[in-house]
């Protein structure tokens, strides 16, 4: 394993990505099943599950909000490859707190999901 | 006024030999005053494993100033336990308040008697800092309880026919020393009567400390309010929290430097039908708050922000039952620093931070950004 710190896990691009995803499903859409699975995931392949549980997990509103007319924010493919090849070179508990971790960090109020107004004029 | 270097040896009861240094700084500072010494001179204290050493000016001893220093520390002593006063600009309570706590389980005629010797112990105490020629001969005094319940409780003899659990002994010196350190610098916590919790001692054991400096840190300690109740350990934990941001505080608004501190020394005695009996103690450990505070302003400064949210969420689990397990969590992280221990926490963290709104137990307080990326640096994957 990787002696890297923590700090370096959490500045990554992806880990940032599903932080805030992670965050706005918490707060907004009361995804605790997906929290649960994260918290139960110690291999690989049970994080690649959480990953997919939470990816279905978040469509679900996600597309309601974007048939709203808001802007939606979805971690790209590349963010969803990025995020398994950190897995794979420092392990699953790291990657685990770091998205914990984002979810307990204040951050600035969102200004895409819940305050743009409808773009369909 | 020339600097003298005074060794304090430790002999493995760890809160006596913690108290006695600081008994040290504290007669010697009184001695100083009295004699009108430098008021920039303040003692320091340092740590080299096996002994303390403590610098401060030479010490003008005299008969009068001895009874003088002696008089200021023991006239208070009488005193009822009572409640605290307002502020903490009464030290004469504080120095009773400790008093009353190391005998706490001693009759009123022993702890009469103690303060007999110790009246007459001090001014002997102050000679021998002064010239060790001129000290002359003590003998050995009982260690009260509340002094250093290992100490209190005994050891075995050396032989099987003779196993006893008798009191331990310290020299008379060294035994007022420490009582006068104790007094000065400790930290008592007295359960309320029906609770189930026992009493509580917390001294902060000195790494490279200014004894001016640490008792300002001591005074803002004293007025900081609740320590968080859960259990002796968050206790101890909140403690050593608070000294820490106290610590970065000064770090982060002076020059980048600040007293160090190596633990927590900490003694816990459990509440029984008639006398308290010795529980548990030891030295928790400052290493990882050390390491957070840094040795810049700029790393003070984004600490203290990470120990405002350490201290309030401890605040917040002490006040609300049902939230031990936020408090408990943390203790243990802060007790051993690895990544498992740290995710728990914040798990813990977050599910309380996800209760509905109007939940009293729902937990408001977050890390701000750069404190958390501050936070990671020091954990390792």
């Amino acid at each position: 394993m990787s002696q890297r710190k923590l700090a370096d896990v959490y500045g990554n691009e992806a880990v940032q990505a599903f932080g805030r995803a992670l965050s706005l499903n918490l707060r907004t859409d009361k995804d605790y099943a997906s929290l649960a699975d994260l918290e139960y995931a110690e291999k690989p392949e049970q994080f690649a599950d959480f990953l997919k549980r939470f990816l279905r997990r978040y469509e679900v509103p996600a597309a309601k909000r974007e048939r709203e007319g808001k802007k939606v924010f979805r971690p790209s493919d590349e963010q969803v490859r990025q995020i398994a090849a950190l897995v794979d070179e420092v392990g699953v508990a790291p990657v685990r707190a770091a998205l914990i971790a984002y979810a307990l960090v204040w951050h600035e109020r969102p200004t895409t999901e819940n305050k743009e107004a409808s773009t369909n004029e | 006024m020339i600097p003298t270097q005074y060794h304090v040896m430790k002999t493995g009861f760890e809160m006596a030999d913690v108290c006695r240094v600081y008994g040290v700084a504290e007669l010697l500072r009184k001695a100083s005053l009295e004699t009108g010494g430098p008021p920039h001179a303040p003692p320091r204290i340092r740590d080299a494993s096996y002994m303390w050493l403590v610098d401060a000016p030479q010490v003008s001893m005299s008969e009068a100033v001895a009874q003088q220093v002696t008089t200021d520390i023991t006239a208070p002593l009488g005193r009822e336990h009572a409640k605290a006063p307002e502020g903490n600009s009464d030290v004469g309570w504080f120095l009773a308040h400790g008093w009353n706590y190391l005998y706490v389980t001693n009759q009123a005629k022993d702890k009469a008697k103690a303060l007999d010797t110790l009246q007459q112990s001090l001014p002997r105490a102050l000679w021998s800092l002064a010239d060790p020629q001129k000290g002359g001969k003590a003998g050995t005094l009982t260690t009260p309880q509340g002094l250093e319940t290992a100490g209190g409780k005994g050891s075995r003899a050396a032989s099987r026919n003779t196993y006893g659990e008798g009191q331990s002994e310290m020299p008379g010196d060294h035994w007022a020393v420490a009582v006068v350190g104790a007094m000065a610098v400790g930290t008592y916590l007295w359960p309320k009567k029906g609770s189930g919790q026992g009493n509580l001692a917390l001294v902060p054991v000195p790494a490279d400390v200014t004894y001016d400096s640490h008792l300002e840190i001591r005074d803002d300690l004293r007025a900081g309010g609740i320590l968080c109740p859960v259990s002796s350990t968050t206790a101890v934990a909140h403690f050593a929290v608070k000294l820490a941001r106290h610590q970065s505080q000064r770090q982060a608004d002076t020059t980048g430097w600040a007293n160090r501190y190596s633990a927590v020394a900490y003694e816990a005695m459990a509440p029984t039908g008639q006398r308290p009996k010795p529980a548990h103690g030891g030295m928790f450990p400052m290493d990882a708050l050390n390491a957070l505070i840094g040795g810049t302003q700029e790393s003070a400064a984004r600490a203290e922000v990470v120990l405002g949210v350490w201290d309030k969420l401890l605040q917040t689990a002490g006040m609300n039952k049902g939230m031990e397990t936020l408090a408990l969590t943390l203790t243990d992280f802060l007790m051993h620093p690895t990544l498992s221990n740290l995710e728990r926490h914040w798990r813990t963290h977050l599910r309380f931070s996800l209760r509905e709104e109007g939940d009293k137990k729902r937990v408001r307080t977050f890390y701000p950004e750069a404190a958390m990326e501050g936070l990671m640096a020091h954990v390792t994957t």
